[in-house]
């Protein structure tokens, strides 16, 4: 027993390092926070403002702005993502040459630095020396130059196909290895009971990789949402605020203008809802499968 | 005997203490920017070595960190209340910090300074460190925004003389105008995300005899008549530029200006190395920022101010680092951008720079940005109206009144909360 209780203290202190670093960097934070929430805080001021502070959140116009852009964005990429991973996936899996030099190629704009991808698709959109305007004037869609960026009802757009080229090699990546998993044997069954190429896509593929699915969803739906470097580097929020998603607006709060209780609050929002959305998403998908 | 013995053992003790506190060493933490020129990583250390000689019991230790984590790490230093002895600050944080109690007021000490004397200084500069009465800072280098860069072929191109330079508003547009086609044109404006374009905005305002604060920095003038010709004027510069402008920072239009897409930019005086390293065939020139036609050429005041920290344990001899590192003689070689000291700066200019004599002038009337500790919030409301303007989301009248509103919102704010 007294064996026991020892071995028990000194389990105690083998996570005892992990522990402290998750307090000092991960609970304190998130802890301290919640608390800035509460507060109008900038350097040279503090005030304790309370609930009426979320009411003020919840009645500023960028807050519903910022809510609908970050929803939108991260729709849409994570979607786009999806499917191109899925199609990429599906034909690498194919034996052709120069497979194994593409599946190489694929991966590149996944382990490319955000910021230079980012610098990358300025260039590209760039409406005097951008290749995109050049190539949409030679093919003669347009006869002048689009100025995607500094159009606020084109610049979100604009960033969402960057981030779909950015990303959706991690899903290719996720789903060949799904593909991979699904037993042969499955196929064979299919072929045997007369399935053509569609139906064993939708019965047999599709429903094997359901796991693999399920969290490369959740996983890029919670990237996606706190990603960053896209946004700031080739719009920074702008023009006019218009293409602020929730991580770069709290950027510019926290640090650039030093409202610190401002970020905190759209911080604080930020968790819950991407908590709530992973709860709820996870519970489902577990449900469902017990039902399948 | 034995007491007597005693009391000299005692006297002695204390003469010897006493005796290793008077030449007790200091250490004084100084953060600078970082700079890229060795030449200029040279002159700091043998100021500094000099400076040694000067104070041999002074130490001084530097850190330096690049322009963009320069401002985040000094914050929160400070904020954790271990923030250096001194350093230098952007005019534009100088009443932030002050405000927020980091730094302190040097008043006292340049009563009594035979070397630091308010008129060695660009006025303009001096002013930007005073905060509600006090000074906080002594300037040590400046920039202006802005000068007109000008390509002398897009003159010659149209058939205009490149020894004329357009000095009015009205001559901007119109040789603009000329040098317009659809793949050139007159000029790149930009709207980015730094401070760049409220700089500009701002001389526009200052040029036609206005101001974005009043006086005592209490209420917002943007929607007085000065202010509201100066953004419908830069709106029609819109016509003479690329598409494109309110997602371009000035970098951006810098690269336009250098590949030869422009022919006229607005930058300040430290562009000149990159003009010449970038488009070294370029025929080049520089020419006053245009004035209304009733109006001065009034440039934007940039530039960086020494502070000395509250939390400073030996203030005195932080102030004589300052003192020294201002002076004429340093400010001259130790400074990247034009020294604040009027003659350093002259020395400095005659030297390094083209067209001395215009930037000299061009800084000499220069003023400097409001004096408001929430600064980056107030220039965020005026990007906001630049950009609806640019946009054709809210006419001038509409987009500065608003802009107006809100910033007397955050002055209210401020001045009530405190």
């Amino acid at each position: 027993m007294l064996h026991n209780k020892k071995e028990w203290i000194s389990g105690y202190f083998f996570i005892l390092p992990s522990l402290i670093l998750l307090i000092v960097l991960v609970f304190y934070p998130l802890f301290m926070t919640f608390i800035y929430s509460f507060y109008d805080m900038s350097l040279v001021s503090t005030r304790y403002l309370g609930w009426e502070a979320y009411q003020k959140l919840f009645q500023n116009p960028m807050f519903s702005l910022i809510f609908k852009n970050s929803l939108t964005w991260t729709i849409l990429v994570v979607f786009f993502q999806c499917l191109l991973g899925l199609g990429s996936a599906l034909v690498l899996k194919q034996t052709f040459i120069g497979n194994t030099f593409l599946r190489g190629l694929v991966i590149l704009p996944w382990v490319m630095p955000g910021v230079i991808a980012g610098m990358a698709w300025r260039l590209i959109y760039h409406p005097q020396l951008g290749l995109l305007n050049h190539y949409l004037q030679v093919l003669g869609i347009v006869d002048q130059p689009l100025t995607w960026l500094s159009s606020p009802t084109m610049a979100l757009y604009a960033v969402i196909l960057a981030a779909i080229w950015k990303g959706f090699p991690f899903s290719t990546i996720m789903y060949l290895a799904g593909l991979q998993g699904v037993p042969l044997e499955l196929y064979e069954a299919a072929e045997i009971d007369g399935a053509n190429e569609t139906s064993k896509f939708f019965h047999v593929t599709l429903p094997s990789m359901r796991p693999v699915i399920i969290v490369t969803l959740l996983l890029t739906f919670i990237w996606t949402f706190n990603y960053f470097e896209l946004v700031y580097v080739m719009t920074g929020g702008g023009p006019a605020e218009s293409s602020h998603i929730f991580p770069t607006y709290i950027y510019d709060l926290a640090f650039k203008r030093f409202r610190f209780g401002d970020a905190s609050r759209f911080a604080v929002v930020d968790f819950l809802f991407l908590l709530i959305f992973s709860l709820f998403y996870v519970r489902l998908s577990f449900k469902s499968e017990e039902s399948a | 005997m034995k007491k007597q013995f005693l009391l000299g053992l005692v006297l002695l003790l204390v003469v010897c203490l006493s005796g290793v506190a008077f030449a007790q060493e200091v250490t004084l933490k100084v953060w600078l920017m970082k700079q890229a020129e060795v030449e200029l990583i040279k002159a700091q250390e043998e100021a500094l070595a000099e400076f040694q000689k000067l104070y041999p019991d002074i130490n001084v230790e530097f850190t330096v960190f690049p322009y963009n984590e320069y401002r985040d790490k000094l914050l929160i230093a400070a904020a954790a209340g271990n923030p250096p002895d001194v350093s230098v600050v952007d005019q534009i944080w100088n009443p932030e910090f002050a405000a927020a109690g980091f730094i302190m007021p040097l008043d006292d000490y340049v009563a009594q300074s035979p070397n630091v004397k308010k008129e060695d200084y660009f006025s303009g500069a001096w002013e930007s460190a005073i905060f509600q009465g006090k000074l906080y800072g002594i300037p040590f280098d400046v920039g202006v925004w802005a000068l007109n860069y000008y390509n002398k072929d897009f003159f010659r191109n149209v058939g205009l003389d490149p020894e004329q330079p357009p000095v009015t508003w009205d001559e901007f547009y119109e040789m603009g105008s000329k040098m317009t086609s659809g793949e050139q044109w007159g000029t790149a404006l930009y709207v980015g995300a730094g401070d760049a374009v409220q700089c500009i905005t701002d001389a526009l305002i200052f040029s036609n005899g206005g101001s974005v604060l009043d006086q005592n920095f209490r209420k917002c003038t943007l929607d007085q008549p000065p202010a509201v010709e100066a953004l419908k004027y830069f709106k029609k510069l819109q016509g003479i530029n690329p598409p494109g402008e309110v997602a371009r920072t000035e970098e951006d239009s810098f690269q336009l200006f250098t590949a030869g897409k422009v022919g006229m930019f607005w930058y300040g005086e430290w562009g000149q190395d990159t003009v010449n390293a970038r488009a070294p065939e370029m025929d080049w020139a520089l020419a006053n920022f245009p004035r209304p036609a009733e109006g001065e050429s009034i440039g934007t005041f940039g530039g960086w101010n020494m502070v000395i920290y509250q939390n400073a344990s030996q203030k005195d001899a932080a102030w004589k680092f300052v003192e020294f590192w201002t002076s004429k003689e340093i400010n001259e070689k130790v400074s990247s951008l034009t020294p604040a000291n009027i003659e350093a700066a002259q020395a400095f200019l005659n030297q390094k720079r083209r067209f001395p004599e215009i930037i000299f002038q061009q800084l000499a009337t220069a003023l400097y940005r409001p004096i408001f500790p929430r600064y980056p919030d107030l220039a965020e409301i005026q990007r906001n109206a630049t950009t609806h303007i640019l946009l054709d989301q809210k006419s001038v009248e509409e987009a500065l009144k608003d802009a107006t509103r809100e910033i007397d919102t955050l002055l209210d704010e401020y001045y009530t909360t405190r």
